[in-house]
């Protein structure tokens, strides 16, 4: 028997951001990206052939408004991963479209899709997924030397960003002589290369131990206080409770939405225990 | 307790020695600790506050004479009104396991709703504990008891997600489109 | 025994799951060793041929030839001569041009009786002996010309049905076997028989010579005999030309003297390209008996056993291979050394060199492919080779950084090519064999074609064609052998470059940009490999045959072709590659 969930539409999903218009466009974003960053309009993933059809995603509908930091919840196999690499180029809808700032994508070839990846959309990985004969800094050269910057401007902002990401020291090593914190880190530095409109990452404190988990962590809120779009997809709740909003995954499916920042507080199941931290002290009576 | 055993004859009016034996299967071992001499406790005075009210006497085969409880307007009100409530910050497992129980009991109210509606209470509650954490040294003070905070939500969160998979086997309803 | 059933199952599971591969494997060594046998045992079996000829015709060790119209003198004076153990009649020869088919070609024509002559039977092969008014073809002679029994050929001005097609081991085979043609160079030529009547009948007036079969007492040393016993006194006043044996098998071997280079070297470079193949296969192996290793010796094997276990399938293999190249080679040595038809087929034995040459061969394939990951796979701790099959790598932080400066494509390319240097220099080998072929190819029919037309018509052409037809038939077993070592190797590079081309589309680069990557990688070390190879193929042509150079237009379009088909072959998989969406890759990868 399939779980059903409390039916969330589509509607109700975008009506956080309907309900709170200071959030979208006026956030932090490069002007002329108008309406979310990223959209997503009954998309849909099948995989497999006739009897073993596998719907992996199944008729989500997701806004996300420039600046928003969102994290995708769900457990292993809700389709959370094949969700992000649909919204970030890296596989096509079986049905339903995809907007990226403003541009629909899920129509593109592969080449126009490359195009757009190295211009828009950061990746970081669960694996890191670095280049391993590479040295830190040279991996974070790549998307820019891909999208055509000089080798000077590339080692310039990839030294930027390394020093971003406090890892200014280790330019010169190579993954492999990295810690896991550390690769994550250079990866992040990456996904920041082109100063992307999304940085998506797919589980990115999956392989970290607690203190990386931080570190990565505080990264993602300095990239959220500066504006930067950022979906997450992860399975660890205290990493999600970091982002703006969180949704849940359930079999391809969105279950649920939730605000977590000040914006929407209150405007949902609100309750008379009050907000804060106060709130938590009071256990202590 | 009260609030328990209210929304456990919201469903149909019972006597003392069932719902007891209703408690103690949902609470399982821990049941075991509850007499039915606490049950009656709890009706007599539930019974004074005018929420419930003797229904009758039942005269079983053998045994002694049970009477029959139900509820009263009032009684209902407060039922409808614990339902719709938030656990709180302070709200154990147990504690929500029976609201839950009780929900489903009582058709009260749809625990996979609860569920939902507790888990984002938990995960504001986490965020904030989260952001306070990362804002902490983990070697001050502060930091060791906003990760135990952060922690312990997390535990009830994961919990949850045990609850929703129980709930909705459990209860399997026709709503929606047939997935989800 | 429990290794040798391990050993057993474990070949068993690999023939079964992956027969391609074993097949592969079996068809690259056979091919080399098939060409090196062919090389080295061609001489060898020339030589069996021409000996069993020589036995079934009763052939000579000693023929005199006379140009004096009475050789009864001469034939007297040689009946008298110590050392002669046999003596046959003289029989008149001439030289004249012959036609059949409209051909026309340059014969002797020998005047022979119904009755068997003392020396020299010539064994007919199809049809009958000579009779009045039909003639007998030598069937070298005869190939060449496309005569058969039944047809006609022109002598003087009279046609004559040939009645019978024969062999003889007297004279060398055609188109060496005029010897009617007196004293002065001689010309190229067949030989025909007809009666004595008929032949003296069709010579008219045109002189001809007698030729005097002799068998020896001691036939190991015609030569000291016609120096030291048949000297001038003996000869008499008129030109006596003799020829022995040893000459005749001599000027046979010439049909083999340009063959016997190009199966030989052709041999060692299919060798080279069999390893090329071996060493891709092996990269494809490399992961599976890096786990098979570590699982062997989580149960608890030795390194013994399993570099054992490891290499016994690739020792069977190499074994079977070689006995089937060995076969092979052997089987078809008769046939590719004889084909003027002109001795009997034999299929001897391959003599010890050409055994130890083609199991040498064999070794050294199996151990360069084999042992060394054998090897490293058993000595590796347990843990390290369960965890991490991959190779360590090399940091190159002054290439990438030349690199830097490229265009993207050239740019993953190179990067990727420095991760495997060793897949580099195998590109390059397999290039350069092929190269070296088909060179010499080239070479050869620029020598063709500078031939003087004179030259190239009539005779000749059986030579040249035979070599043609080897360095064809060897350039064609390398071109194919490289094509599949481009497959496997541009494949390979696919499947290991897979993460990291994945990964760099995920980064925006385009499909194109990832083909041409992939092109790069294989077509940076082929450069060098044509460059090496065309160089080394004319030095070896040089070395073995004529100092000749085939125009520049044809080294540039043959060079050009070679890489135009290693870009296609390796374009192709990496097209597969990218039509797969980036995400299904990474999936993939993380599983």
């Amino acid at each position: 028997m399939k779980r059903v969930v409390p039916r969330v539409t589509g509607r109700s999903l975008h009506s956080d951001t309907d309900e709170s218009p200071g959030w979208g466009p006026a956030g932090h974003r490069p002007a002329g990206v108008a309406g979310p960053a990223l959209r997503a309009v009954g998309l849909t993933r099948v995989y497999g052939e006739d009897e073993s059809l596998v719907w992996a995603v199944d008729g989500v509908d997701l806004d996300v408004p420039a600046g928003q930091t969102l994290a995708v919840t769900g457990p292993s196999g809700c389709g959370k991963s094949t969700l992000l690499q649909l919204l970030g180029g890296l596989d096509r809808p079986t049905e339903g479209e995809v907007w990226l700032g403003g541009r629909r994508i899920d129509h593109l070839g592969e080449r126009a899709l490359a195009r757009l990846r190295r211009r828009s959309v950061g990746f970081v990985f669960q694996a890191y997924h670095l280049m391993h004969e590479l040295s830190a800094a040279q991996n974070v050269e790549l998307p820019a030397l891909l999208a055509g910057a000089s080798p000077r401007a590339a080692r310039r902002r990839a030294a930027e960003l390394l020093q971003q990401v406090g890892l200014a020291g280790r330019a010169r090593h190579l993954p492999s002589e990295l810690s896991g914190g550390q690769r994550q880190r250079v990866a992040v530095a990456r996904a920041l290369a082109n100063d992307p409109l999304v940085v998506l990452a797919d589980e990115p404190t999956g392989n970290l131990d607690s203190a990386a988990t931080r570190d990565i962590l505080r990264l993602f809120d300095e990239l959220r206080a500066a504006g930067q779009t950022l979906v997450m997809v992860t399975h660890d709740e205290r990493v999600a409770a970091t982002a703006d909003r969180v949704v849940s995954m359930r079999d391809g499916t969105l279950a649920d939405d939730t605000r977590l920042d000040g914006d929407g507080r209150g405007t949902r199941h609100g309750h008379g225990g009050g907000t804060g931290l106060g709130a938590l002290l009071r256990w202590e009576d | 307790m009260q609030d328990v055993v209210l929304a456990l004859l919201s469903k149909e009016p019972s006597h003392g020695y069932d719902l007891r034996q209703r408690l103690v299967t949902a609470l399982g071992p821990l049941g075991e600790t509850l007499n039915a001499g606490q049950i009656y406790v709890t009706l007599t005075r539930l019974e004074k506050a005018g929420l419930v009210v003797q229904e009758r006497e039942d005269a079983p085969m053998r045994g002694p004479r049970r009477k029959v409880y139900a509820l009263t307007a009032a009684g209902q009100e407060r039922v409808a009104a614990w339902m719709a409530e938030s656990a709180g910050p302070r709200a154990d497992v147990a504690e929500f396991h029976l609201k839950l129980v009780a929900a489903a009991e009582s058709g009260l109210a749809d625990p996979l709703a609860l569920v939902d509606a507790r888990r984002r209470e938990l995960m504001r509650s986490l965020a904030e504990a989260q952001h306070a954490a990362l804002a902490h040294d983990t070697d001050s003070e502060a930091g060791l008891l906003l990760e135990g905070i952060a922690l312990r939500l997390q535990a009830d969160l994961r919990w949850l997600e045990a609850c929703e998979r129980a709930w909705s086997a459990r209860a399997p309803r026709g709503e929606g489109k047939g997935n989800g | 025994m429990g290794h040798l059933l391990l050993t057993w199952r474990l070949i068993r599971h690999d023939v079964r799951r992956r027969p391609a591969e074993a097949l592969v494997f079996l068809i690259a060594v056979a091919l080399a060793i098939a060409s090196l046998t062919l090389g080295l045992t061609a001489r060898n079996a020339l030589a069996t041929a021409y000996l069993k000829t020589r036995a079934a015709t009763a052939g000579p060790d000693i023929t005199a030839i006379t140009t004096d119209t009475d050789p009864s003198g001469l034939a007297g004076r040689l009946a008298d001569t110590p050392g002669v153990a046999a003596q046959a009649d003289p029989i008149f020869a001439f030289d004249t041009t012959i036609r059949a088919h409209g051909r026309a070609a340059h014969s002797s024509v020998e005047g022979r009786e119904n009755a068997p002559s003392a020396v020299d039977r010539p064994l007919v092969t199809s049809g009958t002996w000579v009779r009045p008014g039909g003639a007998v073809v030598e069937r070298g002679f005869a190939q060449a010309l496309g005569v058969r029994v039944g047809d006609r050929v022109t002598i003087g001005k009279r046609g004559y049905p040939v009645v019978g097609i024969a062999i003889s081991a007297a004279t060398p085979v055609y188109p060496w076997s005029d010897w009617a043609q007196g004293p002065g160079p001689s010309d190229y030529g067949g030989r025909i028989w007809l009666t004595t009547a008929d032949a003296h009948a069709a010579a008219g007036h045109t002189p001809g010579v007698h030729l005097i079969h002799l068998k020896l007492t001691d036939p190991a040393d015609p030569h000291r005999w016609s120096a030291t016993v048949f000297t001038d006194d003996r000869r008499g006043d008129s030109w006596v030309n003799t020829h022995n044996w040893q000459t005749v098998l001599e000027t046979d071997a010439v049909m083999i003297r340009n063959m016997q280079p190009a199966l030989v070297v052709g041999g060692w470079l299919l060798a080279a390209a069999a390893l090329v193949t071996l060493a891709a296969l092996a990269t494809a192996r490399n992961a599976r008996d890096n786990r098979r290793a570590a699982l062997l010796k989580a149960v608890g094997a030795g390194p013994g056993t399993v570099t054992a276990v490891l290499l016994a399938p690739h020792l069977l293999l190499t074994f079977l291979s070689t006995a089937l190249g060995l076969t092979a080679g052997t089987l078809a040595a008769p046939h590719l050394i004889d084909p003027s038809a002109g001795l009997l087929d034999t299929a001897g034995p391959p003599d010890s060199v050409t055994v130890f040459a083609a199991v040498f061969l064999a070794v050294v394939v199996a151990v360069t492919g084999a042992l060394g990951p054998a090897v490293r796979a058993a000595r590796g701790s347990t843990v390290q080779t369960l965890a991490d099959p991959a190779h360590t790598l090399t940091r190159h932080p002054r290439l990438n950084a030349v690199t830097a400066y490229l265009p993207t494509a050239l740019l993953l390319g190179v990067r990727l090519l420095a991760r495997r240097p060793g897949r580099a220099v195998l590109a390059a080998a397999g290039t350069a064999a092929t190269t070296v072929m088909v060179t010499a190819l080239l070479t050869f029919h620029a020598e063709l074609d500078a031939t003087p037309a004179v030259r190239r018509f009539g005779p000749l052409e059986v030579r040249t064609d035979q070599t043609g037809q080897v360095l064809l038939a060897v350039t064609f077993a390398l071109v194919a052998l490289s094509t599949l070592n481009t497959v496997l190797l541009s494949w390979g590079t696919a499947v290991q470059a897979r993460r990291a081309l994945t990964i760099t589309r995920t980064l925006g680069a385009t499909p194109g940009q990832i083909v041409a990557a992939h092109c790069v990688t294989q077509l940076l070390p082929a450069l060098p490999g044509v460059a090496a190879g065309i160089p080394v193929g004319l030095g070896l042509y040089w070395f073995f045959a004529t100092p000749i150079t085939p125009p520049g237009s044809w080294l540039l379009t043959a060079a050009l072709a070679i890489l135009l088909t290693i870009a296609v072959l390796t374009a192709l998989p990496a097209w597969v590659h990218t039509r797969e969406p980036a995400g299904r890759v990474l999936n993939a990868e993380a599983a």
